[in-house]
């Protein structure tokens, strides 16, 4: 049995609600979820960058074998749901050929990827300060869930229907491109601290890059407990196969 | 007895010893009446070399009318705005050290020239605009990215040249690279900030007195064609030249370089209606200031240095003190990015704090 701390914010929810639905039995996996976001561990990071004390007590706990981080993954989503009153786009390098946004200004991809850290700097540098914390331990960062196609936020659009109202929801190649921005940055932190970074679950993915339907729930941005079961699924795998080897 | 000649009636300042030997450094006031005022709401144009930077900034930070065509997004912290070269001239054309640079961003701006040299790929795969090498960190991430952009930057040259009263550009110097096969002019040698130099492809030229008026006198007439009313202010960059490819010591081939932009300058001047010039090489490197306006690298301008040119600059260009404390007019934010990001936060936090029971 191997096991494993789950550490996130709210991506985390769907990975917990699928493990309570399968009443908390992984085969192989004892798993162990730290919610970041709970009042206990706020803030994650002090002033000086340093760990709030009772999140660097578990992830240095001696009990786990294996950390697993979905940390942040949002921040694409302030930028990519909707347009903008001064409508931009970027070019992704790795799909430079998708569509862009009818009429908007680009702005040079580098730029965006210093604007989104930027906008993600209270919960991106927790992941690598937990790993400086735990140097030596298999550590696993998830993909946040792709994004949600345009018929179900606008569907659960909640807080964000004034937004889409009032500025449009951008077209699906724009989110798309946001949400790839975002792996990449989160990536690129993975392979400077030693992280195995996990891509979403390829079941999870429609043809399109966006989130399967199946794992819709009522919300624009946050997938559903099937995620969660994917995911699941796929850090069942990658320790079996560990294990195995 | 002698009678009166050409000396007696002149003004202190055409005598060194009461205009520059006598008065403090500060109260030194090379520049002559200039053929035109600028008024608060001229839009103001500026482009050249490093010290072309300075004069850009302290236009905006003293509430002059300095024209911006392509400008960061709101979104965009101005740190990084500045990053990537948003602000520092009035388009994203990064530094212009010699004339024939100026008249083929022109020409370039209007689909008239098209170098065959148009782009550099770099071995980790970013593309590199060989006539802005520097204008963003880590160049242009893809080939897409690069046209667009270049289509945007073009068009916002355009506009500056359009819709510009006053146009300021500071001659900087008259060693550059050339491309062998059609003359395209390089701001830094191939291989610096990007490309590869090959001695069958790149040339080194040092641009003469005639060229440099040419290329300037070509420059105004295109510019006059798309705006008529277009002043021009030329300035000389006091920034001695960091190295020389002319074979001459460094400080010869300076004095050189910075003898011919005078003479070129003053030879426009002189030929040119609306066209002035502004004598910031002599406020910073004339005998009056010693070394005192140098930084200890003797090539930097110190701030003091850069406020006494703008000084004198506001004092005869304009009839308003400058107000060189003035914070420049804030960027309006992105209120829509920022209520987002707070809109997102809060969805995440319910999303976190829901146990699904």
């Amino acid at each position: 049995m191997t096991r494993v701390l789950l550490v996130g914010h709210s991506h985390l929810t769907c990975i917990r609600q699928a493990f309570d639905q399968r009443g908390g039995q992984i085969e192989g996996l004892e798993l162990e979820f730290a919610q970041l976001a709970d009042a206990g561990f706020v803030p994650n990071l002090g002033p000086a960058g340093d760990v709030h004390p009772l999140l660097r007590q578990l992830v240095t706990a001696p009990r786990f074998a294996a950390i697993v981080s979905i940390i942040g993954g949002n921040a694409h989503f302030s930028l990519g749901l909707t347009n903008n009153p001064r409508r931009y786009d970027f070019i992704s390098p790795e799909a430079p050929d998708l569509p862009l946004e009818d009429g908007a200004e680009i702005i040079p991809y580098w730029l965006v990827m210093r604007h989104l850290i930027g906008m993600s700097h209270e919960t991106t540098p927790v992941l690598p300060a937990i790993r400086a914390l735990a140097p030596r331990i298999p550590f696993l960062h998830l993909e946040s869930p792709p994004p949600v196609p345009a018929e179900n936020v606008s569907r659960h659009a909640k807080h964000f229907a004034p937004f889409i109202k009032h500025y449009g929801l951008s077209r699906p190649e724009r989110v798309l491109r946001f949400w790839r921005l975002q792996g990449k940055m989160m990536k690129d932190i993975c392979d400077q601290t030693g992280i195995t970074y996990l891509p979403a679950p390829a079941s999870m993915v429609d043809a399109e890059g966006l989130l399967q339907r199946v794992a819709w729930r009522d919300d624009p941005t946050h997938a559903g407990p099937a995620y969660g079961h994917a995911v699941l699924d796929q850090l069942a795998a990658h320790f079996a196969q560990r294990n195995a080897a | 007895m002698t009678g009166p000649t050409p000396y007696s009636c002149l003004p202190d300042r055409a005598y060194w010893r009461r205009a520059v030997a006598a008065p403090a450094v500060t109260d030194v006031d090379p520049v002559d009446p200039p053929p035109f005022q600028i008024a608060p709401a001229d839009l103001v144009m500026t482009a050249g070399s490093c010290f072309a930077q300075h004069i850009a900034r302290y236009l905006q930070q003293s509430g002059f009318n300095a024209l911006l065509t392509e400008t960061a997004h709101p979104m965009i912290q101005p740190e990084d705005a500045a990053a990537f070269n948003y602000g520092t001239f009035t388009a994203r054309y990064g530094n212009i050290y010699v004339a024939r640079q100026l008249v083929q961003l022109f020409l370039r701006a209007y689909e008239q020239f098209t170098p065959d040299e148009d782009i550099w790929t770099e071995a980790d795969g970013c593309l590199i605009d060989p006539f802005r090498p520097q204008i963003q960190p880590g160049g242009f991430a893809s080939r897409r990215e690069y046209d667009l952009d270049r289509q945007q930057h073009f068009a916002a040259v355009r506009k500056g040249f359009e819709t510009l009263d006053i146009f300021v550009f500071t001659l900087g110097l008259t060693e550059g690279w050339v491309s062998r096969q059609d003359g395209a002019v390089f701001p830094l040698c191939p291989g610096v900030a990007g490309g590869r130099f090959e001695p069958e492809r790149h040339a080194f030229h040092n641009f003469t007195v005639d060229e440099i008026v040419a290329d300037m006198g070509r420059f105004i007439g295109l510019l006059r064609g798309v705006n008529p009313r277009a002043r021009v202010v030329l300035t000389i960059s006091p920034v001695p030249l960091i190295a020389t490819a002319s074979g001459k010591h460094v400080l010869t081939a300076t004095t050189w370089s910075k003898s011919v932009l005078r003479v070129a300058a003053g030879m426009l001047e002189a030929s040119f209606p609306n066209v002035s010039y502004f004598p910031s090489y002599e406020v910073i490197l004339g005998p009056q200031a010693g070394n005192g306006w140098l930084a200890s690298d003797l090539r930097s301008v110190r701030e003091e240095g850069v406020a006494q040119v703008m000084r004198l600059f506001f004092r005869h260009f304009t009839d308003t003190e400058p107000r060189f404390d003035a914070t420049p007019e804030p960027q309006i934010a992105d209120r829509a990015t920022e209520d987002m990001a707070e809109l997102v936060k809060l969805v995440c936090e319910e999303e976190a704090l829901d146990r699904g029971d």
